[in-house]
């Protein structure tokens, strides 16, 4: 099968164009550094083709290790693809000619797509496009990959396009521009064919002025005092939101399990298969289902927000900040990422030139909030925060969870700082950034990511949180006694609950405690269905068996214990795959040890000091 | 006017052309701000600056808006508006 490598500046929309053509439903942003490795898909028509996403850039001259995946991909001969297909922004053609021209020089087959088309006309920008095919000496199809019915005008181009390809063009070496010129003398050289092509195919006058929208959305988002405020209502919002509207949701995944537990119950003979499927297997998936409606809600308030194109602006407003302590505004975009989960978030710092702010980003990104401890803060919260109204609509509960997500990030600036002053030290590094039109975006591209998402983490609930719970169930329930019967705490589970508690008993944390933060060590996510599955098996020695969770939670621990243990969250290393992701992207062990040391340290630390101040207070 | 005017010193608003650089391109990021537009003649226009610290800033640039800090920014000189 041939290959198409898809490429284009950052924001021409050439992840949306990908999703269309391949119907693989890829992540796809309004903001730079999304395309972190390149996806693969293959694109149906009369003669299917394969599709490769390279991470947009704006020229051949890379000045990050993503935009360094495009260049050497484009320049590697024998070449991975057969032809380029190259995606232009109807509404920025001057400065994407610049591209253009240097993707031509390379001499390889290829077709350009005129993007963004609505856009440019609602805008009343006016491009020749048979004129604009004339001058580039290749084909262009004119679409809009986001609204457009139909992309068959442009799959039946591609088509075309590699059928007239002879056997062995991979092969065929590279046509590099070989002149004394310096770089500058080149980039001037480009743009003045740029002007030239430019005049020749567009229509109309004011094609360069920005959109009046934007411009007027900026005036307020970037505005010098409501920028700010903005930015962080618009957090705390969101936080509300997870926290009020994701409930009802909740409510009903929690009663669907308990129903489905009931049904097993009554189908099953009773013995250890049943007790495995109804408190290991049920227990454990429906646990950390529960906060599926959370993770999602929070998802699509970040999608959102990302395809409109605000983050963008989030990086400009918190760039003084982060500054200020040593940080680089480009390392907002992959702490971000990390505030779903920290393992998109290392990766995508590889959109960070500079080498040591690359691994002080990846080291920090364990400490934002990902969506994994979400199940754990709202259980703790829920259990040890009492649900008062601060002012109506603003509950406690949701503002202490709003301050765990705040410490973690201050938590993050000052880990990172000190990292960038002592460990990795290092001159300051420019930003450059741009702050895209505001789009609205589109409802199916927007579902298809929380879809995405929905898969992701179900995938994970299934396998390593199932293995998990099951794993950690089967441990409390041997080694049985004379007459069969096992008591949680002599059992395996409880031995090693009980080895490790001398260790964590300063912070206020008992043995059923240390149980869960073994299995927790792999993924934290575990941690609800560990202490259902716990407390269950407990219960069945008392008569309490018809509390929920939160109650027995209430009864086993003390608030100040309560508060510990969610302070312990915020920092603790918990999470197997970021590990695994940190030592392949940093390419050595060493920063896994350092990243796992200082997290530990950090968890033991503010944990002490809770557990002491708290106990003091109450 | 004073030839030294930079990027780094135009206030929120005010519009000028870009008249060249104070070294020459050295930097792949002076590089590539070049293959972004920003090259003698172009017009742009500051629309953002950071309270207190005037820094990062926000400049659109032929229909399009980048943020680059001040310190970058010194090293685009300008030409105001009107003076040309």
């Amino acid at each position: 099968m041939k290959t198409v490598a898809l490429i284009g500046t950052p924001n021409s929309g050439k992840t949306t164009l990908f999703n269309r053509l391949t119907e693989s439903r890829q992540r796809v942003a309004n903001v730079g550094g999304v395309t972190v490795e390149g996806a693969h898909g293959i694109a149906s028509g009369t003669s299917p083709f394969a599709v490769q996403d390279l991470p947009g850039t704006y020229s051949l001259r890379p000045t990050s290790d993503d935009e360094r995946v495009t260049v050497l991909t484009l320049l590697q001969v024998p070449s991975q693809f057969d032809a380029i297909v190259l995606v232009l922004d109807a509404t920025q053609l001057w400065r994407n000619l610049g591209f253009a021209l240097e993707i031509l020089a390379l001499k390889k087959p290829l077709c350009v797509v005129l993007n963004m088309m609505d856009l440019a006309r609602k805008r009343k920008i006016k491009i020749d496009v048979e004129e604009l095919a004339k001058q580039l000496q290749c084909p262009v199809v004119a679409i809009s990959a986001a609204r457009d019915d139909s992309l068959l005008p442009l799959v039946n181009q591609i088509e075309l396009t590699l059928s007239m390809i002879e056997e062995g063009g991979r092969n065929s070496p590279l046509h590099l521009e070989q002149s004394e010129a310096t770089p500058n003398d080149l980039v001037l050289t480009r743009f003045k064919e740029v002007d030239r092509i430019y005049r020749a195919v567009q229509g109309g006058a004011a094609q360069d002025e920005r959109d009046e929208w934007s411009r007027r959305i900026d005036r307020v988002l970037l505005h010098p005092i409501f920028g700010p405020l903005l930015l962080f209502s618009v957090l705390g919002l969101v936080f509300q939101l997870v926290f009020n509207v994701a409930q009802i949701p909740a409510s009903w995944i929690e009663s669907g399990f308990s129903i489905l537990s009931g049904v097993v119950r009554d189908l099953m003979p009773s013995g250890f298969l049943r007790d495995l499927v109804t408190e290991g297997v049920i227990a454990g998936v429906g646990g950390t289902l529960v906060f599926l409606p959370q993770i999602l809600i929070l998802f699509a308030a970040i999608l959102f927000l990302e395809d409109f194109g605000y983050m963008a602006r989030a990086v400009v407003i918190l760039d003084a900040w982060m500054v200020r302590v040593g940080l680089h505004g480009q390392s907002f975009l992959p702490l971000l990422s990390s505030f779903a989960c920290a393992i998109p978030g290392v990766m995508a710092a590889r959109s960070i030139d500079d080498r040591r702010d690359r691994i002080v980003t990846i080291l920090v990104a364990p400490l934002m909030t990902c969506s994994a401890r979400l199940p754990v803060y709202a259980l703790l919260i829920s259990a040890f925060v009492p649900n008062t109204t601060l002012i109506p609509g603003v509950g406690l509960q949701g503002m202490v969870m709003l301050a765990l997500y705040l410490v973690a990030i201050v938590a993050g600036l000052l880990v990172g700082a000190l990292f960038k002053r002592f460990l990795l030290k290092g001159e300051r590094r420019p930003l450059l950034i741009e702050l895209p039109s505001y789009k609205m975006p589109s409802l199916n591209a927007l579902l298809a990511a929380i879809w995405f998402r929905a898969k992701t983490f179900l995938r994970r609930v299934t396998t390593i949180i199932v293995a998990l719970t099951v794993a950690l169930w089967v441990l409390t329930q041997f080694p049985k006694d004379d007459h069969g019967e096992v008591k949680i705490e002599s059992s395996y589970a409880g031995a090693i609950g009980h080895a490790i508690e001398p260790l964590i008993r300063p912070l206020g944390f008992d043995w059923k405690i240390g149980m869960i933060l073994v299995p927790a060590f792999a993924a934290r996510e575990v941690v609800v269905s560990a202490l259902a599955t716990t407390l269950k098996v407990e219960d069945e020695e008392s008569d309490a068996g018809n509390q929920t969770l939160i109650e027995r939670l209430q009864k086993e621990w003390s608030i100040a214990t309560g508060l510990s243990l969610l302070v312990w969250f915020i920092f603790a290393p918990q999470c197997i795959s970021t590990m695994a992701v940190v030592r392949r992207e940093t390419g050595s062990n060493k920063w896994v040890i350092v990243m796992v040391v200082y997290l530990f340290a950090l968890a033991y630390l503010a944990s002490f000091v809770t557990y002491r101040v708290v106990s003091f207070w109450l | 006017m004073s030839l030294n005017k930079s990027l780094a010193d135009l206030e929120v608003g005010s519009r000028a052309l870009i008249l060249g650089y104070r070294s020459p391109p050295q930097t792949a990021f002076q590089l590539r701000l070049i293959e972004l537009g920003f090259l003698p003649g172009q017009p742009l226009r500051v629309v953002h600056r950071a309270p207190w610290s005037k820094d990062p800033l926000a400049v659109e640039l032929r229909g399009s808006v980048f943020a680059l800090r001040r310190e970058d920014a010194r090293w685009i000189l300008l030409l105001e508006e009107g003076v040309a």
